[in-house]
């Protein structure tokens, strides 16, 4: 009996603390900094894995003092124009932090983001204060929702 | 005897012949609008047409314009049979086909296509016939978007007085620009995109399809912005001479544009792809544009711009998408 009840609470102990080993701060670290490797690399394929299908981007531009909500699609076209039209683009990441929430099966992170690029022979730079929700999906971290303050 | 009778039916069966030949090689002139002529998308799509006309034994003899106007004049002038011209044009040929163009009347590609098959279908024939005109195919060029060269203009109240290139032909685009607020800059098809690249324009409506030939990135710039929100749904409308095809060509033809959409989108959405700065419209002011959109197309459907029969039909389609819609349950429309 005693075997039994280890075994059943093994299953539900043991199986929730492989999921919270699934989205440690390490990990969560390590995927946005992965996500911006792939922007860097122009790696369509690898960002279309990296946000979940429904995941909901908001931009709040400060300098218009206004916000937009962009689907999945909206936003991969965005980062694709911006790669036929852009060059020398940089981005660099700073004061990630990370907050766990339900147990190991979502996490968030905040950081700040500094980017620059040319466009149309214009040096352009951008700072962005981010919260980034992750969740695991089969197995997978995945970007659920993407909220950003700009200066652009 | 029975030798000679021979060679009289024998030249007999020739002559016949002979005739029903010449009347198949007998082209009927197509004047085909494309800006950039025979290397252009449209041109290359009516070329395919006319490959597939010649299995209904009509032999399309294709002349491309580079200029609208002068295609039209020609084909109103009778000098040619057929024509390939935007749906801006063909509302002078039939003022059913040409409304599917109206201001904020379809919201979605798939909206556009489901509003094409309905109107090629042999129930809607007749409405595609008016004076001795028949709209012989519609074609889909893509969703009329809103560049702004400045991203500050960011609401339905802002938009008002702003300066919008429109073509001076073209009432309908005065109408529409008056009504919603703008004011209206004549240019004609030649400088319509260099007054908004230029910055005399602040804003235009223009296709996906114009962004990268016509350079409407330099217009927007790294300031500007390009309203991901349909203002129109635009097309190209093929019109013949109603008498001067057999009385089942137009049908044919109808359902053989049809079936194409799919493939003509292609390069509309590729092309939807490339533009830089496209954004949804702002949070919270989705609404106040619909509305505007909305209340200038009551308006002009009223005043007799756009046909109602249409107008009704665009209303059915977007209320299939969204049957909980307010407008599903008023009888504006």
């Amino acid at each position: 009996m005693k075997k039994m009840l280890s075994v059943l609470l093994c299953a539900a102990f043991c199986s929730q603390s492989a999921f919270a080993e699934s989205l440690t701060a390490r990990k969560s670290q390590r995927f946005i900094k992965d996500f911006y490797q792939a922007i860097q690399k122009r790696d369509e394929n690898k960002l279309n894995t990296m946000l979940a299908d429904d995941a909901k981007i908001n931009i709040y531009l400060l300098k218009m003092e206004q916000g937009f909500t962009l689907t999945k699609s909206d936003y991969l076209q965005q980062v694709k124009s911006a790669w036929h039209f852009g060059r020398n683009e940089k981005y660099q990441l700073k004061d990630i932090k990370y907050t766990l929430t339900q147990a190991g099966l979502s996490a968030s992170l905040t950081l700040k983001v500094n980017e620059s690029r040319v466009v149309f022979e214009e040096n352009l730079s951008q700072e962005h204060e981010m919260l980034v929700d992750l969740v695991l999906i089969d197995e997978q971290i995945k970007i659920a929702a993407l909220k950003t303050k700009t200066t652009f | 005897m029975k030798g000679r009778l021979n060679a009289i039916s024998s030249k007999i069966v020739s002559a016949v012949a002979l005739s029903l030949l010449s009347s198949f090689s007998s082209a009927q002139s197509f004047c085909v609008f494309d800006v950039l002529g025979v290397q252009g998308p449209f041109y290359n799509s009516m070329r395919e047409y006319a490959t597939l006309a010649r299995k209904w034994n009509v032999e399309l003899e294709l002349k491309a314009y580079t200029s609208e106007a002068q295609a039209v004049e020609d084909f109103s002038a009778g000098k040619c049979d057929i024509i390939s011209m935007t749906g801006i044009r063909a509302r002078d040929f039939n003022l059913f086909s040409s409304s599917i163009e109206a201001i904020g009347g379809l919201k979605t590609d798939s909206q556009m296509k489901s509003v094409i098959d309905t109107i090629s279908r042999p129930e809607a024939s007749k409405l595609m016939i008016q004076d001795n005109y028949e709209v012989v195919g519609v074609l889909p060029i893509g969703a009329a978007y809103l560049f702004l060269n400045d991203r500050r203009i960011n609401s339905v109240e802002k938009i008002k007085g702003k300066k919008i290139a429109v073509l001076a032909h073209d009432l309908v685009q005065l109408r529409m620009a008056t009504r919603l607020g703008f004011a209206p800059l004549a240019a004609d098809i030649d400088d319509f995109a260099l007054k908004f690249n230029s910055g005399e324009a602040e804003l235009i409506a223009a296709p996906a399809i114009a962004y990268m030939p016509l350079e409407l990135f330099k217009g927007v710039g790294n300031k500007g912005l390009v309203l991901k929100m349909p203002v129109s749904y635009l097309s190209l409308q093929v019109v013949t001479h109603l008498h001067k095809f057999s009385a089942d060509f137009g049908q044919k033809s109808r359902h053989y544009f049809a079936g194409q959409f799919d493939n003509l989108q292609k390069p509309i959405s590729a092309a939807e792809q490339e533009i830089l700065y496209f954004f949804p419209a702002p949070d919270g002011e989705y609404d106040n544009y619909q509305n505007l959109l909305s209340d200038a197309r009551v308006s002009m459907t009223e005043e007799g711009i756009y046909d109602p029969k249409m107008i009704n039909l665009l209303k059915k389609v977007r209320c299939k998408s969204q049957p909980n819609h307010s407008e599903c349950t008023n009888n504006k429309e």
